[in-house]
């Protein structure tokens, strides 16, 4: 294991030669009386072997005798006093302690001499250092010492383990024969450690502040007064680290669920309020696309036109009703007048009055006092029976039971957008974006349709246009057979859009294939512009007919100039009661979907 | 809304029983059930079928006509859009809650489902085996359909 610190301090150790030494009884002195130096890093490692996995290496700091022939060799040539002669050696010390040796890397020779000796010894490690190139041994040494509290900073560390001067020939298995680690440390701490190994060896006289020390009682006058050192490896915490590891991958893992978790719900937030605001813009029709089946609420079906039935003032007094429940005759003319003039894209007046059945009970209308039928006007134009639609409204679906055109304000937007909605708008919209490439080929019809559109959904994007469009081109004949008998033109999944015209087209000949074939070049669409509602057949008709049957197929033409051709027949009235009605009939819808269904931006 | 849609039906069913459909019988199963009505429908002339009686189901939901009504074979029938199953149900596109329109009306449904007999729709198939040999072998689904017709719709 590699050394992460080394730190000496002086101990006091009893004298087993007095004392009993069953235990070791070693104290550790203060560092104001004694030396202390913490080691920090700069230190290398330069072999492992031996060292502990799961503990500090700890022994007496000593230098290794060499036999006389080595020594003189070594340290003469390297011609200076790098090895003390007092420095500890092993005969300094008490028998049966742990050993770590510190050792000059003076040359190749000298080095192998050193660890041949050390591992003769009891040896826990052994610490090299690379003597400076000075050989003012006491200047170096005295800089250190003064400053020596400051623990390892401003040493240089070693040469790497892999540098040449580590070499000794053998291309490293030294590093393998010897069963202890070894390390490096910067040159001046280990002539500095040198000195103190100097210092500290011999008896309680002649070590510093050995009086002081006696005095204070910290050492008897037997002790042994040696350096210590402790060389924390990063091995120390070895298993533990394995327990920190699966730890901090735990805590990686929560984070990261926990961060994706949060990104998710914050995406998701972000499409539903994205699908919120396209709605409120009008641009998507929940229902209608099938995305999800919506109720009228209350507030919404009550601002409704409710209003008794009247055919023979040719009546549908539509959003007047509510408001102005005048008997006078002149008051319901001019209701009248002001819806067929002013709701272009709602049902023309013709058609209105044609509506003689209510479609859910598929009774005829009655007008007879003292009690017509009350009859609650979709904004599409379809009349019904109240006590028909409005339950039909408020539990079933807010499409029009007739035309399936959307009984909500623009803008409705339902209280909860769940992740469902989003996913399904989603789906929705890929499958339109395929059905273009699909049904590409009526551009013309494309266009009409978008301005037959009455919904007031001018702002839809070009997309969803081009696509409704596409729905709308007439079907040629022979898939139309097709379609007569049932076939799903497109196999969308259950609830996408191809309910609306096609749908109503198939039925319309599926039941009397003659009537289709007769309406021929755009059969489709009248049935979802929603500008012509269906009128009613007329109750003498034989059963089998359907409402749909009688549909009348507005042209561009009748929706430019309905307005104005009605306008004649109603000039007077329009000056003198117009005005009020414009603005309900302007007001009507904004209002309600104000009121009730704020914006949330 | 129970009440009224007991009306609707009621209404509905005196229309039919009094001009019926071409080659239908139509009763109710029970006369205290106005929800369910048993068909018998002759196989169309025109049709691989001719010469078979099939009796049908038409179950109307409680909220009928805000629910379309749900329409199974009795009969066995050789057929791509009818599954043979032993429940007989149909897959007719008006008939699928998305799809359906409370002005509908059930003579329009049984209309459609002659239809159906008279030109199967073998792109919308329940019995996807049979729309294959309805497409690939006409030949083969002709007999098997007529074998059918004879054996279970035929004298019953
Ligand atoms: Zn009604
Ligand atoms: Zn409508």
């Amino acid at each position: 294991m590699s050394a992460e610190s080394i730190e000496l301090v002086t101990l006091a150790i009893q004298n087993p030669e007095f004392f009993d030494t069953s235990q070791d009884r070693w104290t550790e002195l203060p560092a104001n009386v004694s030396f202390q130096y913490d080691l920090e890093d700069s230190i290398r490692t330069l072999s492992t072997t031996g060292a502990p996995s799961n503990d500090d290496i700890s022994g007496l700091l000593y230098v290794p005798t060499l036999n006389t022939q080595q020594q003189v060799a070594c340290l003469q040539a390297s011609n200076s006093s790098w090895i003390p002669h007092n420095a500890t050696h092993r005969a300094d010390l008490p028998v049966n302690y742990e050993l770590i040796a510190l050792v000059p890397w003076l040359n190749k020779n000298c080095t192998l001499a050193f660890l041949e000796a050390a591992s003769a010894d009891l040896l826990a490690a052994m610490l090299f250092y690379i003597p400076p190139p000075s050989s003012n041994v006491s200047s170096i040494a005295s800089t250190l010492n003064s400053s020596r509290d400051g623990g390892g900073n401003g040493t240089e560390t070693p040469p790497l383990d892999s540098d040449p001067v580590w070499d000794l020939g053998d291309g490293g298995s030294w590093k393998s024969k010897y069963n202890f680690p070894v390390y490096a440390v910067p040159s001046s701490l280990g002539v500095l450690w040198m000195q103190q190994l100097a210092a500290y060896s011999g008896n309680m006289t002649q070590v510093p502040e050995g009086k002081e020390l006696g005095d204070l009682g910290l050492v008897g006058p037997t002790d042994y007064v040696r350096l210590m050192a402790d060389i924390s490896t990063g091995g120390g915490s070895h298993i533990p680290s394995l327990w920190v590891f699966l730890l901090i991958v735990l805590a990686l893992l929560i984070v990261i669920i926990a961060f994706t978790s949060g990104l998710m719900h914050f995406v998701a937030r972000q499409r539903r309020s994205i699908l919120r605001r396209r709605i409120a813009n009008g641009e998507i029709d929940l229902e209608a696309l099938g995305i999800k089946r919506l109720m009228v609420p209350r507030e919404v079906l009550d601002e409704m036109p409710l209003y008794p039935y009247n055919i023979a003032q040719a009546s549908a007094p539509a959003t007047l009703a509510t408001h102005n429940r005048s008997n006078s005759e002149a008051a319901k003319t001019t209701a009248n007048i002001s819806v067929s003039v002013l709701s272009a894209p709602r049902a023309s007046r013709q058609q209105t009055e044609l509506q003689t059945t209510c479609a859910i009970c598929l009774d005829d209308f009655t007008e007879s006092q003292p009690s017509p039928s009350m009859v609650r006007e979709l904004p599409c134009g379809h009349i019904f029976h109240a006590e028909c639609v409005d339950p039909f409204l408020t539990t079933h679906s807010s499409l029009c039971p007739l035309c399936k055109k959307s009984s909500l304000p623009v803008g409705y937007v339902p209280k909860t957008i769940t992740n469902t909605m989003v996913r399904r708008e989603r789906q929705v919209r890929r499958l339109r974006g395929r059905g273009i490439r699909v049904r590409n080929g009526g551009s013309e019809d494309i266009v009409r349709a978008s301005v037959l559109n009455g919904h007031g959904r001018e702002e839809r994007s070009l997309v969803e246009r081009v696509v409704d469009g596409g729905l709308h081109v007439p079907v040629p004949p022979r898939i139309r057979t097709a379609l007569s008998n049932g076939r799903r033109v497109f196999s969308a999944p259950a609830g996408t859009t191809q309910r609306t015209a096609v749908g109503g087209a198939r039925e319309m000949q599926e039941i009397h294939p003659t009537a289709a074939t007769a309406e021929s070049p755009a059969p489709v669409t009248g049935e979802t512009t929603g500008v012509g509602p269906a009128a009613v057949a007329p109750p003498s008709q034989p059963p089998t007919t359907t409402t749909e049957e009688a549909d009348i197929e507005p042209t561009e033409q009748d929706v430019r100039e309905g307005p104005s051709a009605a306008r004649p027949l109603t000039l007077e009235p329009v000056a003198s009661g117009a005005e009020p009605s414009r603005r309900v009939e302007k007001t009507w819808w904004k209002g309600v979907a104000g009121r009730i269904f704020p914006r949330s931006g | 809304m129970q009440a009224g849609s007991g009306k609707r039906i009621t209404k509905e069913l005196g229309e039919i029983q009094s001009d019926p459909p071409e080659g239908m019988k139509v009763t109710l199963k029970d006369d205290s059930d106005l929800h369910t009505w048993q068909i018998v429908m002759d196989g169309p002339e025109q049709s691989v079928y001719a010469g078979g009686h099939f009796k049908l189901i038409l179950v109307l939901p409680k909220d009928y006509p805000f629910k379309p009504p749900v329409v199974n074979f009795q009969t066995k029938i050789y057929h791509p859009n009818i599954s043979n199953d032993g429940k007989g149900s149909m897959c007719l596109g008006m008939l699928r809650t998305d799809e359906w329109k409370p002005p509908n009306k059930i003579v329009a449904v049984l209309n459609m489902t002659r239809n159906l007999l008279i030109e199967p729709n073998p792109d919308d198939a329940v019995e996807s085996s049979i729309a294959e040999v309805y497409k690939n072998d006409y030949k083969s689904f002709e007999k098997t359909a007529k074998e059918w017709t004879k054996k279970y719709a035929v004298g019953k």
